[in-house]
């Protein structure tokens, strides 16, 4: 139990909780200055001083008596001693939590006597119970109610096990308590059989705290309470019977068995003990599943008007109240009060039992007000009437609402419209439906339980099962994000996966923390967790750049199969090169070995690595793309290009990239844009397909010059939607969708800005597309390496719980390397090296390699560029609309980058202080260029290519 | 057929064994890239004072002409001594690329 004592321990004297209700008070700490509790105080009169076990609050211009850290806690936030306590406790991580190394039992062994027999257990009970184990029972609870439940302490528990005796004692820190539980034999009351319940509450195990002696007694069917029920309801009869022949008149009339007010199911032993304190009769389940059958519940209609249950308010606890509130329409059920949960037990947990909320609220007036509010399931109520001396039916719509929400139906709080949202929810599954749909629930439920035809015609008739009755239905806040910065949840037919960097966790119904999901985002498949498809290692080199490595392990995913062979970059190297002149048997051996390997043997360490990255990008890429948080330090668009490129700078396509961007909207609501119309971003209406629920906007086969920069707002903050013929509005960034783009084109710009931007995807060539303009031996395409299409109709429910693991993974991964601040970018080298050529272009470059060559006049010295720029624009022949001075400068860079005997381009050490090469010619100052040739000369083992400059025949 | 013909020709037959060895790869890849940045019209001696290395080359050479396009780009001299970038016009590349590279091979000498 917490005293106040730990509360200021942990509060340094509870100082901290003075300060943060009054901050004010800082510099009041330990002198004699004042001030003001309230700032619209005319004087500063209060004021801090330290006592002996803590520091308090003395206002002279108030009570002037000295106030603790816990009474300004219950002034301020108007609650009990009890609530404040909790309410510290929970602010300041005091717990009571249960330890092994205290709450034990004593156990002791000793040799067995001949009189014990083996396999025997016996134990001694104690008297009474002292004062600090019924406080372990509940708060109100003293010995007369543990005496009418018949609980005992155990003083010690024996049994006997290959000749030794182990006793096992109660301590002080340690209390075994034994309920007597009876099971009556049939119609005599008399004949009954006893079997005990071993209870140990502070056992920190929490499946060994029950148990049962002796073995084999227990019955299956068994409500324990049920014997003392009965028992009342006899004496209760016995006293009446008594008074009503003690009544003059009655002498001659027959006495009338009258059954008792009510009685409470409960939900555990301490819970049982808590309504008993309160004068009531308990009884309870041996476990929280047990499913109690009608003929039980008709037994204890036998001896109570009204049935009440209380259940847990945690996920379980709600879900099997709601279960027995609409098996049984007449339980009426107790909802604990959901303010419970915010505080916490000794245990650090939310509370959610009867026994916290007589904890916190001990009145008998505070349970009468929960059970005013008590409801039974049944919305129908007979009555006779005098007048037309028939049985009539009304609907009790409070009881009608209870039962809708029993079963799902709320309505949707909703600040954008005016009109009344109906919703069903089932587990975290929300589906917006209509009225009417409520209406035909009803109907159909009359039907289902055979109800009369009076109550049928009641429902179809009746105005409070109409639309403006239904408008009051109950008002639900639901909480749609599926995210949070480090964690996504995915939300699939029968269960929910939440998924951090540390693991994936299956959840099963309602998810703990009210977060719910509309139906058409439910992803719809049967998974089940599978083991890790890979694993991965992240380590640093020498100079500190991160070194990423990957193992595949088995696996049967077709998606992750094929996103290994589009990682393939090497593959014609492994597949037909290495193969040429030998063994044809012997390569299809081993392109079947290896038909979905990242690391085939015939690579070198270096390909392999290379490959490596270029599926850890992918998967980082799948990941990141899937984590629907946008991060403004992490907004990215994915970029998907080829790794071979032609010489135009287009590539061949073909490569699979639309797969992976299509496989997206399995998971998440995408929009499709084709890139081919270069003017896309022309068109005011872009984006008229988007809205605050889009996840994702592809931007697919874009064309060579389709301006990727106009989408940098849209990817870096909020975006505007302008539909056609309605207003236009505004997607915050966090709402906002993220955004992929695929292209057979190299990018037009690698510059920091871009990259700050873009998540680049390299494919191989693996899959690919046999043509006269290249030299592949054949087609291939994904079909064609699994023999059917994926992610497609003809795809089997182990297929996709394969894919959907490996899609969690990879978010899983990207968790990860998020939160260590990692951004894996493929390889880009043969992309880049592509880039510049398609910078220059062929014209440029025939120039270039004459105007800088290697031994020529215009290299290892300052030129104008002017200068320059004129004589190509004289070898060229084109116009200086068409290339302009910035088109050429970016041709020279690139030029600078690829030619091979080219070191640098401008040194930096000759650029003056705005990084450009200024230098006065004559009366005007110009701008220069430098390149720099290479002054080393190769090494030994190094190719020296051996120039021929005489152009001569024959060829 | 001569040495540096049989070389170039049938690299096919030389390049795996040729891959194993060490140093092959990063002396090919040189080649490789040399060739790819040729200029137009520029001449390259395909000789090497290793005749080790001169196999290399020839061989090199001879995958490089089979790559992609390259044997629209490049032609090798009469005694296969010498290897040039041509300045083919796009409408004869056009032309040639709807002959079959196997049926070319055979007028190579």
């Amino acid at each position: 139990m917490i005293k106040p004592e730990d509360i200021y321990l942990a509060s340094n004297h509870g100082l901290d909780i003075i300060l943060s209700y009054y901050p004010q008070a800082e510099n009041c700490v330990d002198n004699r200055k004042h001030f003001k509790r309230r700032p619209d105080e005319d004087d500063a009169s209060a004021c801090l001083k330290r006592y002996d076990d803590c520091y308090k609050v003395t206002d002279f211009g108030d009570t002037a008596t000295a106030m603790s850290p816990l009474d300004i806690c219950m002034y301020e936030e108007n609650i009990r001693f009890p609530e404040a306590i909790a309410l510290l406790a929970s602010r300041y991580n005091v717990t009571d939590e249960l330890k092994r190394s205290v709450n034990k039992p004593d156990i002791r062994k000793r040799p067995a006597t001949a009189d014990e027999k083996e396999g025997a257990r016996f134990f001694e009970l104690c008297d009474t119970f002292t004062a600090d184990q019924l406080r372990v029972l509940g708060p109100r609870v003293t010995q007369e109610h543990v005496d009418s439940l018949h609980w005992n302490v155990a003083k010690s528990i024996s049994y006997v096990k290959n000749r030794e005796v182990t006793v096992k004692s109660t301590t002080s820190t340690y209390p075994i308590f034994m309920r007597e539980c009876i099971v009556e034999g049939g119609s005599d009351p008399e004949k009954v059989v006893k079997f005990y319940k071993i209870y140990e509450p502070l056992n920190p195990d929490k499946q060994w705290r029950f148990s049962y002696t002796p073995e084999g007694v227990k019955p299956k069917q068994y409500i324990n309470g049920l014997y003392e029920l009965k028992a009342a309801y006899r004496a209760f009869n016995q006293a009446e019977e008594k008074q009503f022949f003690n009544a003059p008149g009655n002498k001659d009339k027959a006495y009338k068995e009258q059954k008792l007010k009510e009685a409470f199911i409960c939900s555990g032993e301490r819970d049982s003990l808590c309504v008993r304190a309160l004068g009531y009769y308990p009884l309870w389940f041996n476990s929280e599943t047990y499913k109690v059958s009608p003929e039980e519940i008709r037994e204890i209609y036998k001896y109570v008007d009204r049935l009440y249950n209380i259940p847990d308010i945690d996920n379980t606890g709600r879900a099997k109240g709601k279960e027995l509130a609409l098996r049984f329409l007449d339980i009426h059920t107790v909802w604990l009060p959901s303010w419970l949960s915010h505080f916490r037990d000794n245990r650090g947990k939310p509370r959610k039992d009867f026994r916290d909320f007589v904890e916190l609220r001990s009145k008998n007036e505070d349970f009468r007000n929960l059970l005013e509010l008590a409801m039974p399931a049944r919305f129908w109520v007979k009555s006779w009437s005098e007048r037309s001396k028939k049985e009539t039916f009304d609907i009790d719509t409070s009881c009608l609402h209870n039962f809708l929400t029993l079963n799902g139906f709320y309505t949707l709080k909703d600040e954008n419209t005016e009109n009344v949202k109906y919703i069903h929810i089932d587990g975290c599954i929300v589906e917006q439906i209509k009225a009417k749909d409520i209406s035909a629930f009803l109907k159909r439920f009359a039907f289902e339980r055979y109800l009369s035809r009076d109550i049928r015609n009641l429902i179809l008739n009746s105005q409070r099962t109409g639309e403006s009755s239904l408008s009051q239905l109950d008002e639900i806040n639901l909480d749609f994000t599926n995210y949070t910065a480090d964690s996504q949840f995915l939300f699939f037919s029968q269960s929910t996966w939440e998924i951090t960097k540390d693991g994936i966790t299956a959840h099963q119904g309602q998810l703990t923390d009210g977060r719910s999901v509309w139906d058409n985002k439910v992803i719809p498949h049967k998974v089940s967790l599978l083991p890790d498809m890979f694993t991965y290692n992240v380590s640093q080199n020498a100079e500190g750049a991160d070194l990423f490595d990957i193992t595949v392990n088995e696996h049967k995913s077709c998606f992750f199969k094929y996103l290994i062979n589009t990682s393939r970059v090497h593959w014609r190297k492994e597949l037909e090169y290495g193969w040429e002149n030998k063994g044809v048997d012997e390569a299809e051996k081993y392109r079947i070995a290896h038909r979905f390997d990242i690391a085939g043997p015939m690579l070198s360490p270096g390909e392999i690595q290379e490959q490596k990255l270029n599926l850890l990008n992918k998967i980082y890429a799948i990941g990141y793309n899937l984590h629907r948080y946008k991060s403004p330090s992490r907004a990215w668009a994915i970029y998907a290009m080829d790794n071979k490129i032609g010489e135009d700078g287009e590539c061949n396509g073909r490569s699979g990239k639309s797969f992976l961007f299509k496989s997206f909207s399995k998971f998440m609501r995408s929009v499709n844009l084709s890139g081919r119309n270069p003017k896309l971003m022309d068109n005011p209406h872009v984006f008229d397909q988007i809205d605050q629920h889009t996840d994702f906007v592809l931007v697919d086969d874009c064309d060579r010059y389709l301006p990727i920069g106009l989408f940098y707002d849209s990817i870096t903050s909020g975006m505007t939607v302008n539909p056609k013929n309605n207003k236009s509005f505004f997607i915050e960034f966090e709402n906002s969708p993220k955004f992929g783009f695929t292209t057979n084109y190299v990018p037009r710009d690698f510059d920091p800005s871009t990259n700050a931007r873009i998540l680049y995807l390299v494919f191989s060539d693996y899959y690919h597309e046999k043509a006269a303009e290249n030299d592949y031996l054949e087609s291939r395409s994904i079909r064609d390496d699994f023999g059917r299409n994926l992610m497609t109709n003809d795809y089997s429910e182990e297929d996709w719980n394969w894919d959907l693991n490996f899609f969690s993974q990879c978010l899983k991964f990207y968790l990860d390397m998020a939160d260590k601040g990692i951004k894996i970018q493929p390889p880009m080298d043969n992309i880049i090296k592509r880039k510049y050529k398609a910078d220059m272009g062929a014209n440029f470059e025939d120039w270039a390699y004459m105007y800088f060559a290697q031994e020529g006049e215009h290299v290892n010295k300052e030129i104008a560029r002017a200068d320059a720029y004129d004589n190509f624009l004289e070898f060229s022949k084109v116009s200086k609309s068409l290339w302009t001075m910035q088109r050429f400068t970016k041709a020279l860079k690139g030029f600078a980058n690829l030619c091979p005997y080219i070191v640098d381009y401008n040194p930096a050490s000759m650029l003056n202080s705005t990084g450009r090469l200024l230098r006065k010619v004559g009366d005007t100052t110009k701008e220069m260029i430098y390149l720099q040739t290479a002054a080393k000369e190769l090494g030994p083992d190094d190719f020296k290519p051996q120039e021929d400059n005489k152009d001569e025949l024959p060829f | 057929m001569n040495y540096r013909s049989e070389m170039i020709k049938n690299y096919r037959k030389y390049l795996p064994d040729l891959m194993e060895m060490p140093g092959f790869y990063e002396y090919a890849i040189q080649v490789y890239n040399y060739l790819e940045m040729m200029e137009p019209r520029k001449i390259l001696n395909l000789q090497a004072e290793d005749p080790e290395k001169l196999k290399w080359l020839l061989v090199t050479v001879g995958a490089f002409i089979m790559s992609g396009e390259h044997w629209m780009d490049y032609e090798i001299n009469d005694d296969w001594t010498k290897i040039r970038q041509t300045d083919m016009p796009e409408e004869f590349k056009v032309i040639i690329r709807r002959w079959k590279v196997e049926e070319i091979i055979e007028y190579i000498p």
